[in-house]
């Protein structure tokens, strides 16, 4: 990624798409010592900073879902109206 | 009547075609025991392919655990519609200080529309820290 920009994301649980914890989004950096986690323990991660690309973010920085969908048009997993529901 | 040749001239080469540098990357130092984390991601785009260039992964134990625990640096490619496989894979247990083990690779082909590539880490220690070095260089291009 040439040029990103970085926001903080809501981090998610393995499943049947990742084997690991993971960000619901086609491509970041996660921002090492940025992770927040849910539990005392720090087990269980809730969210982290992220470097997306800066064609994901609108002109306030916001992730736009229009544009992703745009930039992964046709693709199941990314083309979708509920694409940031889990962000 | 025959043409011989090709009205437009020849296709451009792949490194010709819009190309632009993609860096897939996780340095982590002191980093505690956690479960599998897929520390950053890539997919390529519609209309895209991307060419991967080099890959590396480097794990280094940096401050002795209490009980060792299974270290896996690891990257792995989900083709389109698929399931992930093992790119560049290690593992290993060790509480030495310093103990590392490393992996890379140079020119690895091209990767298609919606296949995703993702550098992952864990540490099933109890306690300890290491040091991480991994990711990937890809050019991406008009496919």
């Amino acid at each position: 990624m040439r040029e990103t920009a970085k926001i903080r994301v809501r981090v998610q649980a393995p499943d049947a798409d990742n084997p690991g914890y993971h960000v619901h989004l086609p491509t970041y950096m996660m921002v090492p010592g940025s992770e927040e986690y849910a539990d005392p323990e720090k087990k269980v991660l809730k969210s982290v900073e992220v470097e997306v690309p800066d064609d994901y973010v609108d002109e306030k920085g916001q992730l736009s879902k229009e544009k992703i969908r745009a930039k992964y048009k046709g693709q199941p997993r990314w083309d979708r109206d509920d694409v940031l529901n889990d962000i | 009547m025959v043409r011989v040749g090709f009205p437009g001239g020849p296709r451009l080469e792949w490194y010709d075609r819009n190309p632009s540098t993609q860096l897939l990357w996780y340095g982590g130092a002191g980093i505690a025991p956690h479960g599998l984390i897929a520390r950053a991601t890539y997919t390529v785009p519609t209309g895209k392919k991307a060419f991967l260039e080099y890959g590396i992964v480097v794990a280094i134990r940096a401050t002795a655990p209490t009980t060792a625990g299974r270290v896996t640096t690891q990257i792995t490619i989900t083709p389109s519609g698929g399931s992930a496989a093992g790119f560049l894979v290690i593992r290993w247990t060790s509480a030495v200080l310093d103990y590392h083990e490393s992996m890379n690779v140079g020119n690895a082909g091209a990767l298609a529309a919606g296949d995703m590539i993702q550098v992952m880490t864990a540490d099933l220690s109890t306690g300890g820290t290491l040091d991480y070095s991994a990711g990937v260089k890809l050019t991406e291009f008009s496919a």
